[in-house]
């Protein structure tokens, strides 16, 4: 391969690579197509079915489903000590803390209260933000395997 | 009896948790900039009418509930990463209903490190409930037309909201 033919292949692979960086970019952006915390990580879900009660009859856990295209596939204490907001139903807005997970149940931290009034169908996000509000990763979250 | 006092538990816990809102309609717009730029998604639904509808570069959320699952946190990121600096603010309205028009200086950086300064325009529309506003309507636009289009762009590449 020539040496004129070689600088033309790593301009176009170079090329290639800033445009795929840039598109990965655009895609995750918001209302300002601004470069987000890349250490923060969302899983948005909705509620299946409430877990059993305890002895004093309060539940605290409940089985999700992935919603949307913040997610990925949970395995057991992924989720641990990151921050649960409700965003629908009669608990709207409410804050949890998650006390650990299996692949398909999420049991939110006693300390936060029982998940009394969540139904199912209601949508949640779970965060990676710790209780004084910072990301709980130094690393950026890896490319989810599917999502839009 | 017992379920009379586990439905007011339950009342006030809602309560409480979509208790925050504002005295002042502009404070309320400020209290919900600082929640987005704190990440503090809670806070920042506490400051939201439930019948909030909004129009945000080209694009509807006819919901609170949409809203806060497909643009909520795109909002958050793009705080915690650009400064907001009010330019110039009208208020008005009356009794329960108030407007706060405001412009800003939004300043960042994109994602390939270009930096962003521009003028974000902001309608917000009040409603006090309990003595306290909320903001039950939120239109932002920009002055700048290419920005505007990848804004609107990437809003559009989200996910619909999940149907009950």
């Amino acid at each position: 391969m020539g040496s004129r033919s070689f600088q033309a292949l790593r301009k176009a692979t170079t090329c290639l690579a800033v445009t795929i960086a840039f598109a990965s970019a655009i895609a995750y952006a918001g209302h300002e197509p601004m470069a987000p915390d890349p250490t923060l990580r969302r899983y948005t879900g909705k509620v299946t079915a409430l877990g059993p009660p305890d002895a004093k009859g309060k539940v605290y856990a409940f089985s999700a489903a992935p919603v949307g295209p913040r997610n990925f596939p949970l395995k057991p204490d992924d989720l641990r000590g990151w921050r649960m907001t409700v965003l629908s139903g009669k608990r709207f807005g409410t804050e949890f803390r998650i006390g650990g997970n299996t692949e398909s149940e999420i049991r939110v931290n006693a300390q936060t209260g029982p998940v009394e009034g969540l139904a199912v169908n209601d949508v949640f996000v779970i965060e990676s933000i710790d209780a004084n509000g910072a990301s709980m990763f130094t690393t950026p979250a890896p490319v989810p395997a599917s999502g839009g | 009896m017992r379920r009379a006092l586990a439905a007011l538990a339950l009342a006030l816990l809602s309560a409480a948790a979509w208790g925050q809102g504002a005295r002042i309609p502009a404070d309320a717009v400020d209290a919900f900039h600082q929640a987005l730029k704190n990440k503090n998604t809670a806070a920042a639904l506490s400051l939201l009418d439930r019948e909030l509808v909004v129009y945000e570069f080209g694009v509807v959320d006819p919901t609170a509930e949409a809203y806060a699952f497909q643009h909520l946190p795109l909002d958050i990121d793009a705080a915690a990463v650009s400064t907001w600096t009010i330019q110039s603010r009208r208020v008005g309205g009356e009794g329960d209903i108030r407007w706060v028009l405001t412009t800003y200086r939004v300043t960042g950086k994109q994602p390939d490190g270009t930096p962003v300064d521009l003028t974000t325009l902001e309608t917000m529309i009040l409603r006090r409930t309990a003595g306290l506003f909320r903001i039950v309507h939120m239109h932002w636009s920009t002055n700048d037309a290419s920005f505007q289009a990848q804004s609107q762009k990437a809003r559009t590449q989200g996910a619909a909201a999940p149907k009950k």
